[in-house]
């Protein structure tokens, strides 16, 4: 089988040996770093998409990063990462394993599209429950309330 | 969404003034609050409509296997 993993993330000392590592399975690795229109495009043909740690801190888990993926269905196969209360909310909608699980992650998910769409559409559904709108209903409420107190 | 490199004097503005920092996930939430005693509003980011822009489209039409995301 012939793969091609295309890139919006890059390359580091830390992700670059996890990177070969899947490349090892077969895999051709081309990242060409991508952003807007030319991102959007790269996740509706792709059959997974890769979440790897920055430098290693375990602690991070950044949806700035999953947002645009979860909200069009896309099937995010992740390294652990993250807190609890953070990540917890969205395991059901993705794949998280440790580093040295992924290069076998990937082959068993390209065999199964239907698990695959499956996981990518929970992922999406968790993500839309979860508005940005209710997110920031309190924390404005809080400022207006605030403001209002420091002008009387 | 902020980088503990900005500076403090801008940290003590903020703290001060109207403004309140916003951060999308616990670790820098706690640095700041723990680190720098900024006072801090942990807000997740959430579903936006306009995320929606990659019509979906057949395994078959898809080309990419594995597509590397991250800054």
């Amino acid at each position: 089988m012939l793969c091609v993993v295309g890139g919006a993330g890059t390359n580091n000392d830390y992700r670059r040996p996890i990177l070969h590592a899947i490349a090892a399975t077969g895999v051709t690795i081309h990242a060409p770093l991508a952003f807007g229109e030319r991102l959007r495009t790269l996740v509706q043909r792709s059959r997974i998409v890769l979440n790897l740690r920055s430098f290693g801190n375990a602690d991070e888990f950044k949806m700035s990063r999953l947002m645009l993926m979860f909200a069009n269905s896309a099937f995010v196969l992740s390294e652990d990462m993250g807190v609890e209360g953070d990540v917890g909310p969205y395991r059901e909608g993705m794949v998280i394993v440790p580093a040295r699980d992924l290069p076998n992650a990937v082959q068993y998910y390209l065999q199964r599209p239907l698990l695959r769409a499956k996981i990518g559409e929970t992922g999406h559904q968790i993500f839309a429950a979860r508005t940005q709108a209710a997110m920031l209903r309190d924390p404005v409420a809080k400022l207006v309330q605030r403001a209002g107190c420091q002008q009387s | 969404m902020i980088s503990p490199a900005v500076s403090l004097n801008r940290c003590w503005f903020l703290h001060h003034a109207l403004c309140r920092i916003l951060f999308d996930h616990s670790s820098n939430y706690n640095k700041w609050r723990n680190q720098y005693g900024v006072s801090a509003t942990l807000v997740p980011i959430g579903f936006v409509p306009g995320l929606m822009v990659a019509p979906r489209i057949a395994e078959e039409e898809k080309d990419i296997d594995v597509l590397f995301i991250g800054e």
